[in-house]
């Protein structure tokens, strides 16, 4: 067959711009179909006409009942079928190579004005975070995906559909032309043959394989768009019904409990505010909201403890924009990568201790404006929660929740240790919380709480926290 | 698309295999692709135009052939081929969500440095954990697809020998009628060769089955410390 290689290789380029199960159609269409098509389908159809043998000497009777009985020939018919259902992907590609274009400007333009502001700064504050968030842009520079939002996920859904619909529309066609099977024999009646004719097809037992075949791929291939659909569509109505907290993507990756060391970073790495948090133990909801990660299911990475970065950050203001992403210091990953080298039980309770012990000491140290830092720090890390997110919320909380584990005699596993914790958490919830940081986000947990109370018994404290777990507890149950 | 660009895919994933998944990669590329493309099509290129049938009714030859030929050997071994080869891609798959995850998570740590990434991209990863499961549920599918399509090709073809003379009565052949097969004995010993290195992956694959299971349990062995039996079971499988 022609050359598939230009199709090929711009479709390698789509494959990047992809979901997971994105991937997986385009490795059907590249393997089961155009492969096959090329070694093995095309030497089936090779003699069609030639081979194709009618019981007279009429002279042209053999060509008109060749025509009329195939009027395309079927290998034609599936070169078709993959290029109109390869294209709505190239237009999906074209618009996601636009709004990286986009982004990219942005960010440089972005990165130019912090470079003047760091100019005309003298703040020694001021100028330390206005370098951490030029760092922040120059990490978001190696994003060579854009993110699936906005009207890039509208012209992703629309592309699913459309693919879909061609998709089923040459299954239908393939049907209508030459049903399921071919015949062997053909009774041909057309103009000049004489009364009616046999002729008889080449290869059809053959023939007839390869379109079930290709039947059957192109009705997986169908199922996968189909697959997509829903599993977008479910995301949208979680994120409708939980708000625009959560984005299960990172969740996915840090949800599969396979690989502790990734759950353990996901507990203690940064996160971006556009990525969102994970949760370890929980089967979070995948909802992605405005901020959708790029790649739904490769997103494990949740902050570290507000604790451990905020003694960087601003100690003045309360307003951290929240869409700062904290970088986690050198240390940090220094014992990120201890974390992957030892036992992970061992590192993840120390870590786990640091954690807690940070968080338990400015828990104890009462309202925000007190001495010190770091119990500024930690509550300033609850006032920059706030605005952001929930998900925010429950990664302190998610500290706690492991502190309270590893405090456990045996941590057991981890369902059972979050349950455990989350009743102690609520018990032990402190009102040492300002009300003025937390309001906004209390009647925020106030509702989601309410919205979720029904499905779990409501706890002895009715904290933010509580209400937190309380739907990562039912999202996960939801989930399974 | 041909076996080349199918070669570019998996060839990837060679990297990552054990040392007996490298050599059944090899045998699968050198002795049934290679062999399939340079020697078997054009031993059977000409198995329709060469099917004679002592008639002169028309028809009848297609039909016959039909008959005996549902589907060719040539497009059997190239469907058995890629059905083999597809759960590779499964680890290929789980590898690269894997290194995603290291990218990510070196990128979080702050160290973005080219020479950081490039070292996920070239590091070897170990097959443990979730990618040892994975290996395994393709190392398993291989073998069920290689075994359905040897049985499928006994079902169709019984026998490994490529008939010479066969009879045929179909509609529109008058009474019975003799046909000839073209090239029976070139085809025998070219079936004979691919049914033997199936046989051969079987094997190999079955045989690496086995010595990732024995390495999963002498690393378990070895871990459990507190197990005197464990450490002696291990020292065994070690001095296999």
């Amino acid at each position: 067959m022609g050359d598939w290689n230009l199709l090929g290789s711009i479709l390698e380029e789509v494959h990047i711009h992809s979901t997971i199960v994105g991937k997986i159609w385009l490795t059907i269409l590249f393997i089961f179909r155009m492969l096959v098509l090329g070694v093995a389908a095309e030497d089936v159809w090779d003699d069609e006409q030639s081979e194709f043998v009618c019981n007279t000497e009429q002279p042209g009777c053999k060509n008109v009942c060749y025509d009329q009985a195939f009027p395309i020939s079927l290998i034609r018919y599936w070169v078709l079928q993959i290029i109109f259902v390869s294209s709505p992907s190239l237009v999906y590609m074209g618009h996601a190579l636009y709004r990286l274009r986009t982004l990219e400007k942005q960010r440089h333009k972005k990165k130019a004005q912090l470079k003047v502001e760091l100019e005309e700064t003298e703040a020694l504050e001021d100028h330390k975070r206005i370098e951490k968030e030029l760092k922040k842009l120059d990490e978001q520079k190696k994003v060579r995906k854009a993110p699936l939002r906005g009207s890039l996920l509208r012209t992703y859904v629309l592309h699913i559909l459309t693919r879909s619909v061609v998709e089923v529309g040459f299954i239908v066609g393939q049907y209508v032309l030459y049903g399921i099977g071919l015949a062997p024999l053909y009774k041909c009646e057309r103009d000049p043959c004489p009364n009616s004719v046999d002729c008889f097809v080449s290869r059809p037992t053959e023939k007839s394989i390869f379109m079930i075949f290709m039947l059957v791929i192109a009705g997986a291939s169908l199922f996968l768009n189909l697959l997509e659909i829903f599993h977008l569509g479910v995301r949208k109505i979680k994120q409708t019904i939980y708000g625009s907290k959560y984005n299960g993507d990172e969740d996915s990756v840090c949800r599969s409990k396979k690989n502790s060391m990734v759950q353990q970073v996901c507990i203690l790495t940064n996160s971006s505010p556009q990525k969102h948090m994970h949760l370890t133990h929980t089967s979070l909801a995948v909802v992605p909201d405005k901020q959708t990660e790029s790649l739904p299911l490769y997103m494990p990475m949740a902050g570290p403890p507000p604790s451990h970065e905020v003694p960087k950050g601003d100690p003045s203001g309360s307003e951290q924009p929240p869409r700062e992403n904290r970088l986690p210091s050198q240390p940090e990953f220094q014992t990120l990568q201890q974390l992957g080298a030892t036992e992970r039980r061992s590192t993840l309770d120390s870590r786990l201790h640091s954690c807690s012990s940070e968080e338990s000491g400015p828990k104890g140290s009462g309202p925000p404006r007190n001495v010190g830092e770091q119990p500024r720090a930690s509550l300033r890390a609850s006032h920059i929660e706030i605005p952001a997110a929930l998900r925010k919320q429950s990664r302190v909380s998610q500290c706690k929740d492991f502190s309270e584990e590893s405090d456990s005699p045996e941590s057991g596993n981890y369902p059972t240790a979050r349950k455990a914790s989350f009743m102690s958490r609520g018990l032990s919830e402190s009102p040492s919380d300002s009300p003025d940081s937390k309001s906004g986000s209390d009647t925020e947990a106030n509702r989601i709480a309410q919205g979720e109370s029904p499905a779990i018994t409501p706890p002895p404290a009715a904290g933010r926290r509580m209400s937190m777990s309380m739907i990562l507890e039912l999202s996960s149950i939801m989930k399974k | 698309m041909n076996w080349a660009s199918f070669y570019a895919v998996l060839s990837g994933v060679n990297r990552h295999s054990t040392g007996i998944g490298r050599i059944w990669l090899s045998v699968l590329f050198i002795f049934r692709i290679l062999v399939l493309v340079v020697a078997a099509e054009s031993v059977w290129g000409d198995e329709k135009a060469h099917f004679i049938c002592n008639t002169q009714q028309p028809g009848c030859n297609s039909v016959c052939y039909d008959h005996f030929f549902p589907i060719s050997h040539i497009r059997l071994w190239a469907l058995q081929l890629i059905m083999v080869s597809t759960p590779a891609l499964l680890v290929a798959m789980h590898i690269a969500h894997r290194r995603h995850i290291d990218k990510k998570l070196y990128r979080q740590a702050g160290r973005t440095s080219p020479k950081d990434l490039e070292q996920i991209k070239t590091q070897k990863m170990k097959i443990t954990g979730a990618l040892w499961w994975t290996y395994m549920i393709s190392l398993l599918f291989r073998v069920l697809f290689e075994s359905a399509f040897m049985y499928l090709f006994y079902m169709i073809y019984p026998g490994y020998k490529m008939f010479r003379l066969v009879k045929c009565d179909s509609y529109p052949c008058p009474n019975i009628v003799d046909c000839f097969v073209s090239r029976p004995t070139e085809k025998t010993v070219f079936t004979i060769f691919m049914l033997a290195v199936s046989g051969v992956c079987i094997l190999l694959n079955i045989a690496e089955i086995i010595f990732l299971v024995a390495r999963a349990t002498s690393r378990h062995l070895n871990n459990s410390k507190d197990s005197a039996v464990g450490a002696w079971i291990s020292q065994k499988l070690c001095s296999f």
